[in-house]
């Protein structure tokens, strides 16, 4: 097993590497020039030279490498044109509501996926087997945004139970922080639940034929006891791994529901630092968002040597 | 050396083959049955590839219902000049009410969903956002198929370092949420546009495409008919074209029909940031955002656009999910010959 | 349409058998149509034998094992007959008796050892929660107490377990302190049937059910699996219903063999009387499309057709289209079994006494 773990946080290293590397690429590679695409064609050539110094775009390409890998390792992302403070700040400022809306999106995505699945399964063809099939179709067919403009306007304008702008940290109490959050965690969630849900049934349905079910059957074990301590770490393996795929679901979603929402965290940072070609900002933020992910499929990788014994102790087949 | 011909068919033929009991036949060792037990073993005639489609279909009421809606859905984007009520820019009164009629200097006129900020007539407008919709997510996966097919095929079939090199690019384009790729190329492409988001998403969904056909091509490579065409010397390339590509091709199918909801949903997305279309497109997802500022005065502004977001995708996956069942099913069989 | 019941084979009839099958008929409801997959069975299993079942795939070998047991679902039913068990009827019972009857009373090993067992689950674990469930050692089997054991880790020095360890020793399997804790996954293929046996046995049930229980084992194997059953047997006391394909298997290890065909059972004997003297013309069928050892340059005579799928009218005699000997009555007339031997029988119309052949 240590070898497996070892090869995956290999493996997410190598990634992290390239994605940094093609960013890094990316910027460069943009027509035009960077400088001119973030000052527009009017700008003075002293401009554009003093911008040019100021990123280090004017060293030779190695240096730019080195400078960009040991600069990112440091904690230094750069500093935004826009407003001339440091990325770092800003992300500092801005992630902390983005991952509280993840959060929220992923508690209630897997605290409803995973009963409904379960129910669906055992209840298939029954009613409430339609109702979580037909909920879950539905769940994927509504991007988030209009989830959380449908969940503003019933539940902010028409019976103005909850705040539809902003973002209330959590150092100014826990209840505001959650009413603030709520919104946009559900609207977030919903999608996410509706495709671990699917993955939860039919995964469920198919390792309820498998011949080992038909094994512990012959026993005369309880059906209760079947399910959960038989069937289910079987049926989960595949479920964790759309769990920490679908994280990139979370993520999008995120991002635009902060718009909806009015929040300032990532994807908000994200948007404008496009319009406004303001590239090292975009540059810092796709890289976070790919940490995320690979982080994500990093921890689901080590989840799985909890769950699945033939990973943790790989024996011979 | 018999050349298989490449239908749509996957290859077989449009007649009726029987399945007869097992070989040795038609003689009887000992006395011969009587009439009425003579029709041994079940004949089944082997099903073409359209036979099973229409069956499994038509009983599955959920993908015909989607099925309807998607037709309904293409024939709405093609033919929206006729089927919308106005132009989608002539401007009338601003934020009228729907099922009301706005009054204009020439004359009244009725607006079943109303109108938005610039006076728009909102169902007008979701017309002729179907098209734009259809249009991004026909070129959205075509771009991604061709080119995902390719690279799948090859990293398959060649193995070796080029696959290697190949799935290492898939691995990388995985750590980037569509939404958030797409963000990037539109930023790096500098500029917005139906053109550049149908390249932004394309690339998008390139992995997904590429992760699919490769997994199909490593396990047809091992099918005896592949060794077969090797052993006489096919081309690699004829081998992969013929071969290969048309026995994958259910899966690849079902895997169109499903992400076509969601370069629906990447576009309404990106739009909705304002990094999608140029701002005066009709587009689903610009008039989400265009309405949401307008949530508590004029919720109809961004409301019906999302159900039609909502409606489309909906049919697609349900059609989708039918197809994926009468494939998955004959899974072993999908290939006619 | 089932067979008359007649004075089975061997066993006394006056004596009460521990498994006693009269007129079984399971069928599933298919979209071609109902397939009568056990088509009246008749089989009666006595104390302390180990009892044959032969068929090819599709004879209906394993439905029929599955319905003694209760485990056949929709869109499968047991349409007529009944299975007694120490005179106690099965078909009629309620789940929650069957629920108590399996595993401790009546039990059964499958076919695919490498699917049939739990991967999540130690093998120890398998082998305990079976003895918790049918001896009455004081472990609760309740979800609660399942969790419980789960988050505290299984109590090694419970008495499920020990006689866990026990029973894997009983299979010879090595080191059984040791492997009780190990994966399925670790255990080669051999060991893990060897392991199947191991639960199916831990409770010694009355009646074991085998369903080709070597199949998919190597030949080397396969020789210690049969001694190990037979082993098993005299220790346990248990009753063996030994379900397979393979003539060499029972040759080897039963005392008295069904052969079953389309769903009926076709012929009885005891193992040796069988082989010496096959009656029924499926049986001689089988027997000289097998290669044997001892006649190496027999022309093997593989039996033209297929199995009929069991769908629809059926002539009278399954066997009858591939039958050298049939005869135009045979579609017609219902065989009935004819002794043809000491404690030997045969379903066909043209065995038996010769007053009564045709």
């Amino acid at each position: 097993m240590r070898r497996y773990v070892a090869k995956r946080v290999l493996h997410a290293i190598f990634v992290m590497w390239l994605v940094a590397t093609v960013v890094f690429f990316g910027l460069r590679a943009i027509p035009g020039g960077p400088i001119r695409a973030m000052l527009g064609p009017e700008a003075t050539p002293s401009a554009v030279e003093s911008l040019r110094t100021q990123l280090g775009l004017d060293q030779p390409l190695y240096v730019q490498y080195a400078e960009w890998f040991s600069g990112m390792l440091a904690g230094d992302l750069g500093t935004s044109i826009t407003t001339g403070q440091e990325i770092t700040t800003l992300i500092a400022a801005a992630f902390p509501r983005t991952f509280s809306i993840a959060i929220v999106g992923v508690i209630v995505g897997l605290g409803l996926a995973i009963p409904a699945g379960i129910v669906s399964a055992t209840r298939k063809h029954e009613p409430a087997d339609y109702v979580a099939t037909v909920a879950a179709f539905l769940g994927l067919s509504m991007p988030a945004f209009f989830i959380g403009i449908l969940l503003a306007l019933v539940f902010g304008v028409r019976l103005g139970l909850l705040p539809i702008f902003g973002y209330t940290p959590i150092g100014e109490g826990f209840v505001p922080w959650l009413r603030s959050i709520i919104l946009p965690g559900i609207a977030v969630g919903l999608p996410y639940a509706a495709i671990v849900m699917r993955m939860m049934r039919s995964s469920l349905l198919e390792t309820m034929n498998e011949p080992y079910m038909t094994t512990a059957r012959a026993k005369g074990i309880d059906s209760r006891v079947q399910l959960y301590k038989h069937a289910m770490q079987n049926a989960l393996i595949p479920v964790v791994t759309v769990a920490g795929i679908q994280v990139a679901l979370i993520l999008v979603g995120s991002v635009t529901v902060e718009i909806v929402f009015g929040i300032q965290g990532i994807g908000r940072m994200l948007v404008d630092s496009i319009i406004d070609r303001n590239y090292p900002v975009t540059q810092a933020v796709i890289l976070l968002v790919a940490a995320i992910m690979v982080f994500a499929n990093l921890a689901v990788d080590i989840l799985y040597t909890f769950i699945d014994p033939r990973i943790r102790y790989g024996g011979e087949p | 050396m018999t050349d298989y011909e490449t239908t749509n068919d996957c290859g077989g033929t449009d007649s009726d083959r029987v399945d007869t009991d097992g070989g040795v036949d038609a003689e009887y060792p000992g006395a011969a049955p009587p009439e009425r037990f003579r029709d041994d073993g079940f004949v089944e005639p082997r099903r073409t590839f359209r036979e099973r489609l229409v069956t499994g279909l038509g009983n599955d009421r959920k993908a015909l219902a989607g099925a309807v809606v998607v037709v309904g859905f293409i024939a709405t984007a093609l033919f929206a000049p006729i089927i919308a009520p106005y132009d989608p820019n002539t401007t009338f009164t601003i934020l009228q009410e729907p099922a009301t009629s706005s009054t204009t200097a020439d004359g009244e006129f009725f607006h079943i969903l109303g109108t938005d900020s610039f006076g728009h007539d909102v169902l007008s407008r979701i017309v002729y956002g179907a098209r734009v919709s259809l249009l991004v997510a026909a070129a959205t996966v075509l771009f991604a198929f061709t080119i995902g097919t390719v690279i799948g095929t090859v990293a398959g079939y060649y193995g070796g370092w080029v696959d290697s090199l190949l799935m290492r690019y898939i691995d990388f384009q995985w750590a980037f949420p569509t939404l958030i790729l797409a963000a990037g190329i539109i930023a790096f492409a500098g500029g917005l546009g139906v053109w550049n988001v149908i390249i932004a998403i394309g690339v998008a969904f390139i992995d997904d495409f590429a992760r699919l056909v490769r997994g199909e091509v490593l396990s047809i490579r091992e099918e005896e008919y592949v060794m077969a065409a090797r052993a006489v010397g096919m081309g690699d390339t004829r081998i992969m074209s013929k071969e290969i590509l048309p026995n994958a091709v259910a899966p690849i199918i079902v895997q169109v029909t499903l992400m076509i909801p969601l370069a629906i949903l990447a576009e309404a997305g990106l739009s909705f940031l304002g990094l999608g279309v140029t701002p005066t497109t009709p587009t689903w997802g610009l008039m989400l955002s265009e309405g949401r500022q307008f949530i508590s005065q004029a919720w109809w502004i961004s409301i019906f656009p999302g159900f039609a977001i909502m409606i489309t995708v909906l049919a697609f996956n349900m059609f989708g999910d039918g197809l994926r069942d009468v494939f998955d099913v004959k899974e072993g069989e999908v290939s006619d010959r | 349409m089932s067979s008359a019941h007649s004075p089975s084979g061997s066993a006394d009839a006056d004596e009460e058998s521990l498994l006693d099958i009269a007129g079984l008929h399971t069928v599933f409801h298919t979209d071609r149509g109902t397939v009568r997959a056990v088509d009246g069975v008749d089989l009666s299993l006595n104390s302390g034998e180990i009892v044959g079942l032969v068929g090819e795939s599709g004879s209906g070998k394993s439905v029929l094992a599955r319905s003694i047991m209760g485990l056949i679902d929709d869109p499968g039913e047991i349409a007529d007959g009944d299975v007694r068990l120490n005179g106690e009827s099965l078909v009629h019972a309620e789940e929650s008796r069957l629920n108590e009857l399996r595993g401790g009373t009546v039990s059964m090993v499958f076919q695919d050892p490498m699917h049939s067992l739990n991967p999540t689950l130690s093998v120890g674990e398998q082998i305990a929660e079976t003895v918790r469930l049918n001896q009455d050692i004081g472990e609760s089997v309740s979800l609660p107490a399942e969790i419980k054991r789960k988050i505290l880790g299984a109590a090694e020095n419970s008495e499920a377990w020990r006689r866990a360890i026990e029973m894997l020793e009983a299979v010879q399997i090595p080191e059984p302190a040791a492997r009780a804790g190990d994966f399925p996954h670790e255990f080669s293929g051999g060991m893990r049937q060897r392991a199947m046996l191991a639960i199916a046995l831990s409770c010694e049930p009355d009646l074991l059910i085998a369903d080709e229980p070597t199949t998919a084992l190597d030949v080397t194997i396969q020789a210690g699996i049969l001694d190990e059953l037979r082993a098993l047997k005299d220790a346990f006391d248990t009753t063996i219903l030994l379900i397979t394909h393979n003539l060499a298997v029972v040759a080897e290890a039963c005392d008295r063999v069904n052969v079953m065909y389309a769903g009926r059972i076709v012929e009885r004997a005891p193992t040796d009387v069988l082989f010496e003297n096959p009656s029924h013309p499926y049986t001689q069928g089988l027997i000289a499309s097998t290669p044997r050892v001892d006649h190496p340059d027999a022309d093997l005579q593989p039996i033209p057709g297929s199995v009929p799928d069991g769908i629809g009218e059926q002539p009278a005699c399954k066997f009858a289209k591939r039958c050298p000997e049939a005869k135009p009555e045979c579609y017609e007339r219902p065989p009935d079994f004819r002794p043809v031997g000491a404690s030997h029988e045969a379903a066909c119309l043209r065995r038996g006494p010769t007053e009564d052949r045709l």
